[in-house]
């Protein structure tokens, strides 16, 4: 009876939480999915999560692609007990995360990056940032600021002579 | 892990000096700066090899253009729909996972990127891509101005990864990582030698790159082990 009962707070994964975005939708998570951002897992160590956690910087399409994020990881650490369950879980998160991050764009994507920054994930933090410096690599300063929408504000002669100071970069 | 914004070493580098590596001298200014320390082994190493490339390839004086301008600027008020309404600290993070010398590129985008590669966290060294081995010396000459330049910032991850290094290569670079330090840090680290090169990697919280005591153990295990 106690092993039965002890499996069933294991499966249902805990107490639920519940986020707020910025424009007031709500998403109701258990514990192990939201304690994947550090800032929230504190705050349940805290017990300040009672009434729900404002997210006052994170708009709700934004929330709803982390809290996707983190209910698909969470279900890859629970599966990881089973060998055969956690390997094919691996290569649909790998596809996941791939579909994730290559969908979107730019703006969508900083502000996914920002979440993940203030939420505090790392593993999304690196994936996104990642994604960034994909897109960043190979390209000249020039396709850099036409990419990111860089305003340039070197004068000509500043520029010039930050490239000088810094020859032994570009020099190809 | 949250990467605040401005973060204190890019705002720290005027006070010690880094930003004035490329004048004569300043090299052994910068590791002074630290107390009653010594100048580091590998500042006067540097130093010396650092003053010979500038020498002859040293030319226009970029900074009195820049006398006015901060070392570090606060990321604009905007939206985050721009890569401008990261934070420094995301921005450093982003330049973490590129190559060093496109990290370095960065600087001419605008003032704000002018000096953010000089801190971030994470470098990762490899002198070869797909295309080519780098040649030795272009590889120092290299290796010695990011070292410098980059002076006293913090380092979370360091990797080394050289291919096709003689003898002869093996002992220069050695000498990017001398005993500075004989306080070993917290952090695991791993390292292993591959065919006919060298693999490192390091993670120590908040190691400096001079202090690298992880790194340098590191490293003589893969000289001894190194043929």
């Amino acid at each position: 009876m106690a092993a039965a009962a002890a499996e069933a707070t294991t499966d249902g994964g805990g107490k639920m939480i519940i986020l707020i975005s910025a424009d007031g939708k709500r998403f109701e998570v258990t514990e192990a999915v939201a304690s994947q951002s550090q800032l929230i897992s504190n705050m349940i160590e805290d017990d300040c999560t009672e009434n729900g956690v404002r997210l006052p910087n994170v708009d709700g399409d934004i929330l709803t692609m982390v809290v996707d994020y983190c209910n698909m990881h969470a279900g890859d650490a629970a599966a990881a007990g089973d060998t055969m369950k956690a390997s094919s879980t691996e290569e649909e998160l790998k596809k996941f995360d791939a579909e994730l991050v290559q969908a979107l764009e730019n703006p969508v994507l900083f502000k996914l990056i920002l979440a993940a920054n203030f939420l505090n994930i790392k593993s999304l933090l690196d994936m996104t940032c990642q994604r960034v410096a994909d897109m960043m690599s190979g390209k000249t300063p020039e396709q850099m600021r036409e990419t990111f929408s860089i305003e340039n504000d070197f004068t000509p002669e500043e520029e010039a002579a930050i490239r000088q100071e810094n020859a032994w970069a570009f020099d190809d | 892990m949250v990467l605040h914004s401005p973060i204190p070493t890019a705002v720290g580098f005027g006070e010690l000096g880094v930003d004035r590596l490329s004048s004569s001298g300043a090299a052994a200014e910068a590791a002074d700066c630290e107390s009653a320390r010594p100048p580091s082994l590998l500042a006067r190493i540097l130093h010396c090899e650092f003053q010979a490339i500038c020498c002859s390839r040293c030319s226009l004086d970029a900074r009195r253009l820049f006398d006015g301008m901060p070392p570090g600027e606060a990321p604009p008020p905007t939206g985050g729909d721009r890569i401008g309404g990261l934070p420094d600290g995301v921005l450093q993070h982003i330049l973490g996972f590129l190559p060093p010398h496109e990290a370095v590129r960065t600087c001419v985008l605008a003032r704000r990127w002018r000096h953010l590669w000089k801190s971030v966290a994470a470098l990762r060294i490899t002198n070869w891509d797909w295309r080519k081995v780098v040649p030795m010396e272009e590889f120092r000459y290299f290796v010695h101005h990011l070292l410098l330049r980059r002076g006293r910032a913090p380092i979370d991850e360091f990797e080394l990864d050289l291919a096709e290094l003689s003898d002869r290569d093996t002992l220069r670079v050695n000498r990017w990582f001398p005993a500075c330090s004989d306080v070993p840090g917290p952090g695991a680290t791993a390292g292993y030698p591959c065919e006919q090169g060298i693999r490192a990697r390091a993670r120590k919280p908040a190691c400096r790159l001079p202090a690298l005591a992880k790194a340098r153990s590191l490293w003589c295990q893969i000289d001894a082990q190194f043929p």
